[in-house]
């Protein structure tokens, strides 16, 4: 990089000569108009709206340029507002508008229009063409994304990140002149996890969110959010927008570090269950109607007995034995939910509400994060990776953003090309150009094949212990040493494939490791940091980054407060020892065979369910209470990187919903508890976590505390134009109503408030003058491409030791595989529509998920007689024996002897995999 | 690699006569031969090889025989639809890639065409503009968006609807598609007939918008070269029952420039 010296409206700036003229002047604040530069995929000169003026040195003729296409050099005066370059810049919009509708009063992109933004900007305001306007047919792209062809500019902006980055198959541009054509070759849902997107990356209305236009609201009548996103592990920043007390849509929050401008489908589409007919809006408690406050004294008399003497000394395990209340937390609910439950019950009664399975392997996911030396990658540490190695994960279905951020990886990565022939990164053309002749340098080892396997180099399939041994392979041949005992008895095939993989792992400089838990084996996930261990990495850890995909938003929060097994609560209950149960957040029926849930419930005295939703689980509890749901609480939430983000919410809960940790604080009040009784705010939960568990002191730090103040002022999280405030509730009361009040951040529900940016934990919306697109957030970052102003937010609270301690023994190999001749071995499968409880209550999502199958290989398939989509009589040996009766569907990449198994799907038992399973051919031939 | 026929019939005189001989045979420092070509209504229509700096006054009048009887030359497109007009009075120009692009014009193909009298500037212009319409791949806006609307705007007052102020729309347009300011060649070579038209032929087109009509229209068919004739035959009327705009095959249209309509 080289810096030179520059002027910009004659103001003279040393601007780094590796950027573009446009990056550059948005990135100090300059307005350049522009369309097919996108931040996240570079230029691509199409449009030709950023044209400025560029002088070199003393000449005063200058020529019209594309900031876009153009490197800074030294001397070079960049006259934007040159009469040359407006002049033309309003001929481009004069042009894109020639067959531009004009329909903004009923497009859904009215009000925050990139094109409408750009219009005025420029100064284009009467219309000379007075021609025909060309007009097309629009398709219908499945339940998540309109179509309305007639909008668009032929930026080409859909095609090169539908394409291009997210590695869509059924997308396209038809045609030629001002006949470019975008979609798909017919009616259908995109099949992209990644489509929504499009919304954000269309610059005009061409593409919107369907589920947004079932309950449409313009962006300056919403009222939004800083979220995170609930449902999956990666804890992507989210914007949610609510109107009249109904979640209306979810777009993107830049964060640099996770998930950048991007969300996948799940996160911007299931938003559904805070609005559903599953919402939990009022206690119940069998038919007797209590009111809320009612219930919670009584509930409250309850534990009182139930606690007994145990008020005296609160923590010290009582010496009486006599039957106790036990809480069940919840990987769901928030960090501080978990923790007053915890305090509530005591540490030895608080039981993390895992699977028994995925409970050990978290336990020991955290361990190995914790003992690193590996670091967790951030994005951008994957981003600056020359290797990505991923094991046992199918990212597509189980960490969606991973996929996503590891296919812009793999497209952007610098190459020994790029730097010897000077591509500028930010030009896509000449970076497309390259990748296409350069070879992969992902390389993936999972159970069968995923979406992600086209753009590796290679990939192996194997049942989970194989894949252990495979990666313990390639431990031991970069360090013939490290292991003990190097697994033996991989075929020659297998050898020669660990020997590829070797080979590019020993060139790489920067690799990251990407495991987890879905594949449900311990041994792999050993093997996975054992690579990462003996793969280089930048000091001080020196070794590899090692990221471990966990299923749930707060998984690994909830881990890291600790707490017991999920079967020794079973086995408590079942024993007489437990009196009230309380549950949060939390369908047991998903977490263990649904005959322990059923006998626990019936011997864990009273059943109190704290949850937003209706499950099995709040269906046999003696009491519910109405928890807030993840956009109506805020509330912090640990990452899969262990980066703990405060989730703000888009909506006041109505009463009496109320977030969680507030019940049990009632709860604890009712029962004379001195538990809870100074948490006035989320503040004060986090003020005596910090107490209680230093380690865990930073998640405070995740948002400014709720006593900030800016100007004297809290940030409003409704916009200066948002309408019909004294209005909207008169069908309720013509009286105007205070704006609920908000305890628990620095944000108000009204339109009052601090108008300057906020804080980047607090940005609820993008919008700055001249700008109301999401193209906004270009003035809320550092520079373009991030990080935002004041640091992208999250505080990670797990870092490699600063002092690595003794390496962990490297684990030994287990035995290979081999399918038992009348047994099979079931593994999960994972979707991203269908294995996740809460996307599952939005009906578009719903619609997208499998129905329950089983999937066989080939030669499986064949030798158990079964044909694709006949219904196959199962026994499954897991923790308990489940016949089950599922059709057939055949995976070529499936090793013989494995059979995999959807999981999390609804209306199906829980699956405890991976499990032997036999074909159950006795109950086939009755 | 070479994979143009005009290149490949170079090599074997070069191999045959050797390089320094070859090159010895153009009249400039350019060298060589080249394939030149002449169409339009002269009383030889054909290509010759001739030494590369041929004048363009020589080939015209000397390989084609000059004008057919009642045709006046009024401009010559040098070589293709995308090389701006070389006016008749300029036609001593030599014909090399560097005299032609000093004078302002650009060697192109080397296959003239020859706009005589009978030929409608606005027509030739809206056929040429429309076709690189037409072939306009959509990448970028200058040339996707400002064709097409050059395309009505041309169409107008070729067929009478023509208003003073789209002069002012064309030569905005012309200037939108400059070198520097599209993606590729195409909208500027689009255009480079059209800006020296407007030049040499501003009065016609301004008379289409006086008069609200295309004069050339009303003068009937022309038998064109296969006529025994000759010449304009008499009598009048449109020229064909196309009711597509612009100019019909049979009123100067050129051949292989199929007019579409672009909406």
């Amino acid at each position: 990089m080289a810096t030179v010296a520059i002027t910009i409206e004659g103001v003279p700036h040393e601007v780094d000569d590796r950027r573009n003229l446009l990056d550059i002047c948005l990135s100090l604040g300059y307005d350049v108009p522009y369309f097919c530069w996108h931040p996240a995929m570079g230029s691509i000169g199409a449009c030709r709206q950023c044209a400025v003026k560029l002088f070199w040195d003393d000449d005063q003729q200058g020529e019209i340029v594309m900031s876009c296409l153009t490197r800074p050099r030294a001397g070079n005066r960049v006259a934007i507002s040159d009469p040359e370059a407006l002049r033309f810049r309003a001929a481009v919009i004069e042009l894109l508008m020639t067959s531009h509708p004009h329909d903004c009063p009923v497009c859904d992109e009215g009000g925050e229009c990139h094109l409408q933004d750009m219009t005025v900007m420029t100064g284009h305001v009467y219309r000379r063409y007075a021609f025909d306007k060309r007009t097309f047919e629009n398709y219908d792209l499945g339940p998540f994304v309109t179509h309305e062809m007639n909008r668009c500019i032929q930026c080409y902006r859909c095609l090169r990140f539908y394409v291009d980055y997210a590695g869509g198959h059924d997308f396209a541009a038809f045609g030629l002149r001002n006949e470019v054509y975008f979609g798909r070759l017919r009616d259908g849902a995109l099949d992209s996890e990644f489509s929504g997107n499009l919304v954000e990356v269309c610059p005009v209305g061409v593409f919107d969110d369907k589920t947004f236009a079932a309950h449409y609201t313009r962006k300056w009548d919403l009222q939004t959010g800083p979220t995170v996103c609930p449902f999956c592990g990666r804890g992507c920043n989210t914007i949610a927008g609510a109107r009249y007390g109904e979640l209306r849509r979810v777009l993107n929050r830049f964060n640099g570090d996770v998930n950048g401008y991007f969300l996948c489908d799940r996160g911007r589409f299931a938003y559904e269950s805070v609005n559903g007919p599953e919402r939990v809006r009022r206690p119940l408690v069998g038919l007797s109607g209590l009111s809320a406050s009612e219930l919670v004294r009584g509930l409250g008399a309850r534990l009182e007995s139930a606690l007994g003497e145990r008020r005296v000394a609160v923590g010290a395990r009582p010496r009486v034995a006599r039957p106790r209340p036990v809480g069940i937390g919840s990987p769901r609910a928030s960090l501080e939910a978990n923790f007053a439950l915890k305090r509530l019950v005591g540490d030895d009664r608080f039981f993390l509400g895992l699977a028994d399975g995925e409970h050990t392997l978290v336990e020991r996911a955290v361990a190995l994060l914790r003992a690193g030396p590996s670091p967790t990658p951030s994005l951008r540490d994957i981003e600056a990776a020359d290797l990505v190695i991923v094991l046992g994960e199918d990212l597509t279905n189980t960490a969606p953003m991973l996929d996503l951020s590891v296919r812009r990886w793999a497209r952007l990565r610098p190459t020994a090309d790029e730097e010897r022939l000077g591509i500028a990164r930010w030009n896509d053309a000449g970076i497309g150009m390259v990748k296409k002749e350069e070879p992969s340098a992902l390389w993936i080892a999972a159970t069968q094949a995923g979406k992600l396997d086209e753009i590796a180099a290679e990939t192996f399939h194997g049942a989970p212990d194989d894949l252990a041994r495979f990666t313990l392979a390639l431990v031991a041949a970069l360090d013939p040493k490290a292991l003990r005992r190097p697994p033996k008895g991989l075929n020659a095939g297998a050898a020669r494939t660990v020997a590829r993989f070797a080979a590019a792992l020993r060139a790489a400089e920067r690799p990251v490791v990407i495991s987890g838990v879905s594949s449900g084996s311990l041994p792999l996930l050993e093997a996975s940091a054992a690579l990462a261990r003996a793969l280089p990495g930048a000091p001080p850890a020196g070794a590899a980054p090692l990221a471990l995909v966990v299923p749930e938003v707060n998984t690994l929060g909830l881990m890291l407060l600790g707490g017991e097994r999920l079967s020794e609560a079973f086995r408590l209950a079942v024993a007489g020892d437990v009196e009230v149960t309380l549950v949060i957040e939390n369908d047991l029926y998903r977490r263990a065979p649904a005959a322990q849930v059923t006998a626990f419930l019936r011997a864990c005295g009273t059943a109190i369910v704290v949850d937003h939703v209706t499950t099995a689980t709040t269906a046999a509890a003696a009491a519910v209470l109405p928890a807030a749901s993840w956009a109506e609480t805020t509330g912090t939430f640990v990452s899969h990187e262990g980066r703990a983000q405060r989730s703000i919410p888009a909506l006041a809960p109505p009463r009496p919903v109320q977030p969680t940790w507030r019940w049990l604080s009632a709860l604890a009040a009712a029962a004379r508890l001195p538990v809870g009784q100074d948490w006035l705010t989320l503040d004060d939960v986090l003020d005596e976590l910090a107490r209680e568990r230093p380690d865990l002191a930073p998640a405070a730090l995740a948002a400014p505390p709720a006593d900030a103040r800016f100007v004297a002022m809290k940030i409003p999280r409704q916009p200066t134009r948002y309408s019909g405030r004294t209005a909207m509730h008169a069908d309720v009361s013509v009286f105007d109503a205070a704006p609920p009040d908000d305890r628990d951040t620095p944000m108000s529900f009204s339109m009052e408030g601090y108008r300057e940016q906020p804080p980047a934990a607090l940005i609820a919306r993008y919008q700055a003058p001249r700008w109301n697109s999401v193209q906004a957030l270009n003035k809320f970052q550092e520079e373009i491409g991030g990080p935002l102003r004041g640091g992208d937010p999250g505080v990670r609270l797990i870092e490699p030791p600063a002092a690595p301690g003794p390496p962990p023994p490297v684990p030994t190999a287990p035995p290979a595989f081999r399918p038992a001749s009348d047994r099979l071995l079931a593994v999960p499968l994972h979707h991203i529509y269908g294995s996740e409880e809460l996307s599952m209550l939005s009906p578009p999502v719903a619609g997208r998920a499998p129905e329950p199958y089983l999937a066989l290989s080939p030669g499986d398939a064949a030798r158990w007689g079964g044909r694709e989509g006949a219904p196959l009589p199962v026994l499954l040996h897991g923790a308990e024996k489940l016949h089950l009766s599922l059709p057939l569907r055949i995976v070529a990449s499936l090793p013989e002897g494995v059979a995999g198994l959807p999981v999390g799907l609804p209306r199906q038992p829980f699956l405890d995999l991976p499990a032997e399973l036999e074909i159950d051919h006795e109950s086939r031939h009755v | 690699m070479i994979n143009n026929v005009e290149s490949l019939c170079c090599v074997a005189p070069i191999v045959r006569l050797g390089a320094e001989r070859w090159r010895s045979l153009g009249l400039t420092d350019e060298g060589g031969t080249r394939m030149y070509g002449v169409s339009g209504r002269a009383r030889r229509t054909g290509a010759w090889e001739l030494p590369v700096g041929t004048p363009m006054r020589e080939l015209i009048e000397r390989h084609a025989g000059g004008m057919r009887e009642g045709f006046a030359l009024r401009a010559v497109m040098p070589g293709g639809a995308s090389t701006p007009l070389v006016p008749a009075d300029a036609i001593d120009v030599i014909m090399d890639f560097d005299h032609m692009k000093q004078a302002g014009y650009g060697l192109g193909t080397g296959t003239a065409l020859l706009i005589d009298d009978s030929v409608c500037p606005v027509g030739l212009c809206l056929n040429l503009v429309r076709f690189f319409a037409q072939e306009s791949c959509g990448w970028c806006t200058p040339c996707w968006a400002g064709l097409p609307w050059m395309v009505g705007v041309l169409a107008d007052i070729e067929e009478g609807r023509g208003r003073p102020e789209h002069l002012d729309l064309l030569a905005e347009q012309m200037w939108f598609m400059g070198e520097q300011m599209c993606f590729c060649d195409l909208a500027p070579s689009a255009t480079k007939a059209l800006g020296t038209a407007l030049k040499l032929f501003r009065g016609e087109f301004e008379r289409h918008i006086e008069e609200g009509r295309c004069s050339y229209r009303e003068r009937g068919p022309i038998t064109g070269a296969g006529s025994a004739a000759g010449g304009r035959p008499a009598g009048s009327g449109t020229a064909t029952g196309d009711r597509r705009p612009g100019p019909g095959p049979a009123a100067g249209g050129l051949p292989g420039l199929a007019p579409d309509r672009v909406r």
